[in-house]
């Protein structure tokens, strides 16, 4: 087994585990970023103190640990009663996050969403903020917000309307137009549509 | 069996002593500013446990904080299975350690695990909330006892049983834990100012001043949850990414509980402190 694993914390999915010599702390994300190399004397204080439980459980990669460690978490939600959302509404984040985190969320979906034109995710995060009743005393953050939706639009309307010039411009078949081929091929499909069928019947 | 408060409250006079030789032996101006500390320390420092966000969760829920003896009963009732048998498992090779200490002592199977805080996030190295306590939880200011370190790395011997005369060395009550906190640091106090003292109350996970006690912690005995700054901004940014992207179950349990703790926040049942 390549990687086996010492410990678990199974209400968080998080793990430490062996792979060679090195113990590594394995947690939500699952980035190697995001998962610090650890000393041997820290598996004893995660057990004895951080209420892990020890484990012994070998995996053959990381994929397979973290499917693992994923499992783990959905049974102890079910468990609870607790089950996992399949998804979280904009509108539950908003809700609890306070002004300064709305903010860098605002950034983000300038900086990141609109130019990946992920609109529809940016437009969802927004209105979330316009309807949150608690922000309604910063009008910065509302404005800011408003902007953002009216630059979305604008993104929008520029990408279809970029869509529709390639459509008239029909740039769909460059290589014929290059070889002066639009009109045989023209005729070709016309051919082929009178026929029904792509072969030529046999004389 | 032995108990441990009944311990720390006998080794008090030998810690004044402790303390006033300490005072005697360096300068009248040093002298002050260790005093300045002890006093610091007993007007300030507070008592702190450090947690998962599982476990803030269980008391935004009406739930109290468990201790592994208490967890284990708790899994013992759902699985039939008996307290030592899972015991055994979760601690596996640990397991001779944690009991030879705690089940030494009277009412062992209670105690808490916590720290002297100062004003930081104590050790947030697998509890990353740090729970700062209100000193109601205990039952009488005679449930708690201080020790200069990790009590399984100053009590038990190389072979992992308890020595009884370490613990009568190490052990301190409440009325004295600012003069052992002084004694034990007088080197860290006079090298620093007096804005680190949180610092020298809290330094690593092998310099710090544990407080063992027993008392039942539920929301309302928190005074404030210390969160660190990148991990507050490690769950905003998965909160973000979770509504672009999907998830593992495992992220979105932890954006799920992360929540429920910040409507905790914004209900002004608990309050947050993010620590820079």
């Amino acid at each position: 087994m390549r990687l086996r694993l010492e410990a678990i914390s199974v209400p968080d999915g998080v793990g430490i585990v062996r792979s060679g010599q090195t113990l590594r702390l394995a947690r939500p994300p699952y980035l190697l970023i995001n998962s610090p190399v650890i000393s041997e004397d820290s598996l004893q204080e995660a057990i004895l103190k951080a209420g892990f439980s020890a484990s012994n459980v070998g995996f053959q990669n990381w994929e397979e640990l973290i499917r693992f460690l994923n499992s783990k978490v959905v049974e102890y939600r079910e468990r609870q009663g607790r089950p996992i959302p399949n998804s979280i509404s904009p509108k539950d984040i908003i809700d609890m996050a306070p002004p300064e985190v709305v903010n860098g969320f605002l950034e983000r979906v300038e900086s990141e969403l609109i130019p990946q034109h992920h609109f529809d995710h940016a437009e969802a995060i927004l209105l979330a903020v316009l309807s949150n009743q608690s922000l309604l005393e910063r009008p910065m953050v509302l404005t800011r917000a408003t902007q953002l939706l009216r630059l979305i639009k604008e993104a929008r309307d520029t990408s279809s309307h970029g869509i529709e010039t390639l459509a008239r411009r029909d740039l769909r078949f460059p290589s014929l137009i290059k070889h002066n081929e639009v009109e045989r091929s023209d005729r070709l499909a016309r051919a082929i549509e009178t026929r029904g069928c792509v072969f030529v019947p046999a004389s | 069996m032995l108990n441990l408060f009944a311990i720390a409250k006998q080794n008090a006079v030998a810690i004044s002593q402790a303390y006033q030789r300490e005072l005697d032996s360096i300068s009248g101006s040093e002298a002050s500013i260790v005093s300045s500390f002890a006093t610091w320390v007993e007007a300030t420092a507070q008592l702190s446990i450090n947690a998962r966000l599982h476990v803030l969760v269980r008391l935004v829920t009406g739930g109290a904080h468990l201790n592994t003896y208490e967890l284990t009963d708790e899994l013992a009732r759902l699985s039939g299975r008996t307290r030592d048998d899972l015991l055994r498992e979760r601690l596996n090779t640990f397991y001779e350690k944690r009991t030879n200490f705690d089940l030494a002592f009277v009412n062992g199977d209670k105690f808490r695990y916590g720290m002297l805080n100062g004003g930081g996030v104590g050790l947030s190295q697998y509890g990353t909330y740090c729970l700062v306590l209100d000193w109601s939880v205990l039952g009488s200011v005679e449930d708690i006892a201080y020790l200069p370190g990790d009590s399984l790395k100053l009590c038990l011997r190389a072979d992992g049983s308890l020595d009884q005369g370490l613990v009568e060395h190490s052990t301190t009550p409440h009325s004295h834990r600012h003069f052992m906190a002084a004694k034990e640091r007088v080197h860290d106090i006079l090298s620093t100012t007096s804005q680190h003292w949180p610092e020298v109350l809290v330094s690593s996970k092998d310099k710090y001043f544990e407080a063992i006690f027993i008392g039942t912690v539920t929301l309302s005995s928190v005074k404030c949850v210390r969160i660190v700054k990148s991990e507050y901004d490690r769950l905003w940014d998965m909160a973000f990414k979770s509504l672009d992207k999907h998830l593992s179950d495992a992220e979105r349990a932890e954006v799920d509980d992360f929540l429920q703790f910040r409507r905790g926040v914004v209900d002004g049942i608990i309050k947050e402190e993010v620590m820079r």
